[in-house]
């Protein structure tokens, strides 16, 4: 998939972030790659059916750090990112929700103007084509992108030769 | 448009026959026809069909002991299965280099099409049956018939094509497909009669309605000959109206000829059979023994004429009954009622017939779907449109959208080439799709 197909399907997701911000070089990792965990769910286009998905990772105890959703006319694919992905999967599984867990990678850049348009640029340059991507601020001047890339070792590759900072799963619950 | 041109096929104008020395055949006169070809067709079997003839010796019958019509009853049927199993030629009574003239086959269901052979003779008696279809309808040699059935190995285009030679019709043989040629041309070249299936007819008639004709009053057609698919009373009623014509019900089955085996006349109550083409039987679905005039049962057909792939005593699973009485049309054929159902799980869309088995084989090849399946068939607009609801296995990674799409797309296919049909998958949650203890309910049809 391309990027331009794929930003028309999330820059819905991109406005509700207040996305602004430069790169924040912080320490690179290595090669090692660093992916989170996402909880992704299936869920037919039926009446209540997000609301149920919801109330079962409330009573498990888990909180969302962000929720979005890629909708078609038939059902939706729910991408999740929580401290809890383990417990999120149990639960939605033990529901009867169609749940699993997909490695992504996060990216904390600042909160300012223009940080995502270069770091899309740094990708394209590299030739790392976007599967998706979402994102969301913290209250620290920081915001973390989600992506899913045709070639996480690539990525991994670029971000230790351009300085960026991918999130390991206990970088990310610090936030 | 001529208010005459329009009543042609309407009740109150003459009625019409194109053969009426059969059409209105004395009782004592069709038996004496029926057992004599009976008789030749038994014998037939017997030196030709290797299937048949040990068939006839293993129920311990010879064709010399069919002295009478009630000795059809002695005879072994034949079934579908039978026929696959015959594929592709060994039920044919003539070697197929020799006088086959053409070859039919119905959609290639569970392993093997069923092939029928026809010789010149066939084809001329099969012409026949539908040109009497033409004359039920008000049609006649003056008549311009549109044939909107498929032309190919399905029996309904070249059927109705047969008719109109046979007739000495205007054929215009449009096969199916091209909606707003066919509207076009209806209207342009002054259509009289039309041949397709129900859906189909109604397609065209709201086509033509959305060009902004109304075919009711500036079309010429008054009569419209529908089959290879159920069609409701409303359905009928509404074809009627939209295009002003009186719409009869057509039958047959590739097996045992294809459309014109039974026919309905302008009064629209039960479909005149070809008895001097078939003997038609109801059976017990259960004992398999006959049922009198009147009793709902399965139909049972024995061909008569046909010299290429006689068949005795073919079960359709179709049910149906005789309905007694005479018809006032004046034809003295017996009428056949319009199908009510099946004995099998057969479904019918848009004219071809499936199996849910076919579904089940289909989806079986594919690793990331479950075997739970659900067929739902509805109308979008006028056509059949079949929804197949899928379950994804528990490690299919269905986080890329693309992913998934993929999956229907590749489903999708693969029925279309296994199926001839059109399908629309759709993933849907696991365990939406009802498992039930006993018999799944695989197929849910909302038409």
């Amino acid at each position: 998939m391309t990027q331009e197909g794929v930003n028309s399907n999330v820059s819905l997701s991109y406005n509700s972030c207040r996305f602004n911000g430069f790169f924040v070089p912080l320490q690179s990792d290595g090669l090692e790659t660093i992916m989170i965990d996402q909880v992704t769910l299936f869920l037919e286009n039926s009446k209540g059916r997000l609301a149920d998905a919801c109330r079962v990772l409330a009573d498990a105890g888990v909180s969302m750090h962000t929720l979005v959703i890629a909708e078609t006319t038939d059902y939706g694919v729910v991408r999740i990112i929580t401290n809890k992905p383990n417990d999120a999967i149990n639960a939605l599984q033990e529901a009867g929700f169609r749940a699993r867990l997909t490695k992504v990678h996060a990216l904390s850049i600042v909160d300012e103007a223009g940080g995502l348009a270069s770091l899309l640029e740094t990708f394209n340059a590299a030739g790392i084509n976007l599967e998706y991507a979402y994102c969301f601020s913290t209250n620290k001047g920081y915001a973390i992108d989600i992506v899913r890339v045709d070639d996480p070792e690539r990525l991994n590759a670029v971000a230790a030769e351009f300085g960026l900072k991918l999130l390991s799963p206990q970088d990310l619950y610090e936030y | 448009m001529s208010e005459e041109k329009k009543r042609v096929g309407m009740i109150g104008t003459k009625e019409r026959y194109f053969q009426p020395e059969i059409e209105m055949i004395s009782a004592g006169d069709l038996a004496d026809l029926q057992l004599k070809r009976l008789q030749e067709t038994v014998a037939n079997c017997y030196s030709n069909i290797n299937f048949y003839k040990n068939a006839l010796d293993a129920a311990g019958i010879s064709p010399k002991d069919i002295k009478s019509l009630d000795d059809l009853c002695k005879l072994p049927f034949t079934t579908k299965q039978d026929m696959r199993d015959a594929y592709p030629f060994d039920l044919f009574a003539i070697n197929v280099h020799d006088n086959v003239q053409r070859l039919h086959a119905s959609s290639g269901t569970t392993g093997n099409a069923t092939v029928v052979g026809y010789t010149q003779q066939d084809i001329d008696n099969w012409g026949d049956c539908f040109a009497r279809a033409i004359a039920q309808v008000g049609g006649g040699s003056e008549s311009i018939l549109q044939v909107a059935y498929g032309y190919g190995l399905f029996t309904g285009g070249l059927g109705a094509h047969e008719g109109g030679i046979r007739i000495g019709a205007t054929i215009l043989p449009m096969s199916s497909g091209n909606t707003r040629r066919q509207v076009q041309m209806m209207r342009d070249f002054g259509v009289d009669i039309l041949a397709c299936t129900p859906s189909y007819a109604l397609l065209i008639a709201d086509t033509a309605i959305e060009l902004g004709f109304d075919p009711a009053k500036d079309f010429p057609i008054s009569g419209a000959i529908l089959g290879a698919e159920p069609c409701s009373e409303g359905m009928r009623k509404e074809i009627e109206r939209k295009l002003g014509v009186t719409v009869v019900d057509i039958y047959g089955l590739s097996e045992v000829m294809g459309p014109g085996v039974s026919c309905e006349c302008r009064y629209q109550n039960g479909l005149h059979v070809a008895e001097d083409h078939f003997i038609i039987e109801i059976v017990d679905p259960k004992t398999l023994l006959p049922l009198p005039d009147g009793e709902w049962g399965e139909v049972v057909f024995t061909t008569l004429s046909k010299q290429c792939s006689p068949l005795l005593r073919y079960r359709t699973r179709d049910i149906s009954r005789i309905i007694p009485g005479a018809c006032d049309c004046g034809r003295t054929l017996r009428r056949m009622d319009r199908i009510t159902g099946r004995t099998d799980d057969m479904l019918i869309i848009r004219g071809v017939n499936v199996f849910p088995s076919q579904f089940q084989q289909v989806i079986a090849a594919f690793p990331e779907v479950t075997s739970y399946y659900q067929i739902i068939l509805s109308r979008e607009h006028t056509l059949d449109k079949v929804t197949l609801n899928v379950e994804t296995v528990a490690d299919f990674d269905f986080d890329e959208i693309k992913k998934i799409e993929s999956l229907q797309h590749r489903i999708t296919a693969e029925l279309k080439s296994n199926l001839q049909v059109s399908v629309d998958v759709k993933v849907v949650e696991p365990k939406s799709i009802e498992r039930s203890e006993g018999k799944a309910k695989r197929v849910i049809d909302l038409r």
